[in-house]
């Protein structure tokens, strides 16, 4: 169902204005909602709004159920909006040209495929040759300098690794941006660290704009440039902050004095923005 | 295999030698496992229970087969549209309870007291079981894995054919083996009806009328030896096939 937008050709100009001229990624005035079991909607999204600047990673932060997967998976294309649109690279995106990495890399690998075809599958629906994708695969993945072996099955690799070849796949098929719904979320924390440096590193050295959810906040201070601060439903942005740390992402930093003041100071504007 | 899968067998076999020779059931009910040795190499050489193997074999291939095609096709149809399952969710269920033997009388009606009939008997059993089987393969696909699918760039179909289709695969499989161990049983009781020359079932109730208690008891072994062959070589494909199925939900 669409719900047709009163104002929507007055505030696609407004997107287009100065505010959103420099965004590389560009949502504007999103609407979402969801039937509940009853025959209420749950509004999810209401003319939200979003510019990510290019080559940077922002993070979306916000209480569970806020709507961050919602605004993901609307700009990657994989569930309609009620309204409003996405513009990426200046054009509307269609499904493919945004990367996912989703939070449950068990769920979201092909278990039945080795990681090597796993890398392949955007080729394979692009019709490519099997043995031209795999070798296509395993040089993206020597180009991404994962540590792992291709031909094994996920099942025979560490969460960590597995979430890095979730990455690789979605690295591989070269996408416009790249959009994690809480990618660290799944790992116990000693893989955490280390799969996060990994991800950041791949990310940094591949120069991509990414948009990242975590309802971690130093998952959010180490990764990214800057962090919009989610409200409750229907989420609205409370607040953008850029990231004041050096941009060298690493998770040493984060028993820094440096970091703890920053940590602290985000606590607080994320407790504003729940309360509003 | 493993040994210990040996012991039980050799047990069994120990027991009915220790019954039947040492004379605690008459040899009238109870043939002696060396008189059945002997009973199943003649027919083995003379190659009549070979007939009659290759026959109830042809008859369980068959059933299998079609049951097989039209339950895939119905099952996927009714798991990939929610309306369609919503309409006939009560309509399958009625059918798949109904006991496939209560319908052979009515398919010798249809089909003559022949073949045709009693591969559609075990054809019917089949098509119901991998119908729902299939169904709910198709139905209950990751959406994780569907939105990466199409993340990458799968259409609908691709998606289908490239994601759903493997994931459902296991389910699929696990329904087939039902079948495959159920078909057997199908077509060897639907022999022992008139209108069957060859076949094993036929031979068990033939030697019952002629009291020829070591040919029953050869072709039970030999029924039993073939579900057992069917189902491990299954198992084999399986293993090799779905290895990352028991790995990841």
């Amino acid at each position: 169902m669409r719900i047709s937008w009163p104002h929507e050709s007055m505030s696609m100009q407004w997107c287009n204005r100065a505010m959103f001229a420099d965004g590389y990624i560009r949502a504007c005035d999103l609407v979402k909602s969801y039937a509940t079991s009853g025959k209420d909607l749950v509004t999810v999204l209401d003319r939200f709004s979003l510019s990510v600047r290019s080559r940077e990673i922002l993070a979306l932060h916000g209480p569970n159920g806020c709507g961050k997967t919602t605004i993901l998976n609307i700009i990657a294309q994989l569930i309609p909006s009620d309204g409003g649109q996405v513009f990426v690279d200046g054009k509307p995106p269609v499904p493919g040209d945004v990367g996912c990495l989703f939070q449950d890399y068990r769920a979201s690998l092909f278990p039945w495929m080795t990681c090597a075809e796993n890398i392949a599958f955007a080729a394979k629906v692009k019709g490519k040759r099997r043995h031209d994708r795999l070798a296509q695969a395993r040089e993206c993945a020597r180009i991404l300098e994962l540590t792992l072996d291709v031909e094994k099955y996920p099942y025979q690799l560490s969460g960590g690794q597995q979430q890095l070849v979730a990455l690789a796949r979605a690295l591989c098929n070269s996408p416009s941006a790249l959009v994690m719904d809480e990618p660290f979320s799944s790992l116990d924390a000693t893989t955490r660290d280390r799969v996060r440096t990994e991800v950041l590193r791949i990310i940094g050295s591949m120069g991509i704009t990414a948009i990242l959810v975590s309802h971690n906040l130093e998952d959010c201070i180490l990764a990214a440039d800057r962090i919009a601060f989610l409200t409750p439903l229907p989420a609205r942005i409370h607040k953008i902050e850029d990231v004041p740390l050096a941009p060298e992402r690493h998770t040493r930093r984060v028993h820094s004095d440096e970091f703890a003041v920053v940590l602290d100071k985000f606590r607080g504007i994320a407790v504003e923005a729940w309360g509003s | 295999m493993s040994r210990q899968t040996w012991i039980a067998p050799i047990l069994l076999l120990v027991l009915w030698a220790v019954i039947s020779y040492g004379g605690l059931v008459s040899e009238f009910f109870v043939a002696s496992p060396g008189a059945t040795a002997r009973r199943l190499y003649e027919l083995a050489m003379s190659g009549e229970i070979l007939k009659d193997l290759g026959w109830t074999f042809l008859r369980v291939f068959l059933g299998l087969g079609i049951g097989t095609t039209i339950g895939l096709a119905l099952g996927v149809g009714i798991g990939v549209s929610p309306l369609l399952w919503r309409y006939l969710e009560g309509t399958v269920d009625f059918f798949r309870t109904l006991p496939a033997f209560a319908l052979f009388p009515f398919f010798i009606l249809v089909f003559g007291p022949g073949d045709p009939a009693k591969i559609a008997t075990t054809a019917w059993f089949v098509t119901f079981v991998m119908l729902i089987a299939s169904a709910y393969a198709v139905r209950h696909t990751s959406d994780v894995r569907l939105r990466a699918a199409r993340s990458l760039g799968a259409s609908r179909f691709q998606a289908f054919a490239y994601v759903t289709l493997p994931e459902g695969l296991p389910q699929l499989l696990v329904g087939f083996r039902t079948c495959l161990a159920f078909a057997p049983i199908v077509v060897v009781a639907t022999e022992m009806f008139s209108g069957t020359q060859y076949g094993l079932g036929d031979r068990i109730y033939e030697s019952r009328l002629l009291y020829n208690v070591p040919d029953m008891f050869a072709a039970l072994l030999l029924s039993g030896g073939m579900g057992l062959c069917l189902n491990k070589l299954f198992l084999r494909f399986l293993e090799r096939q779905i290895h990352w199925a028991r790995q990841m939900p």
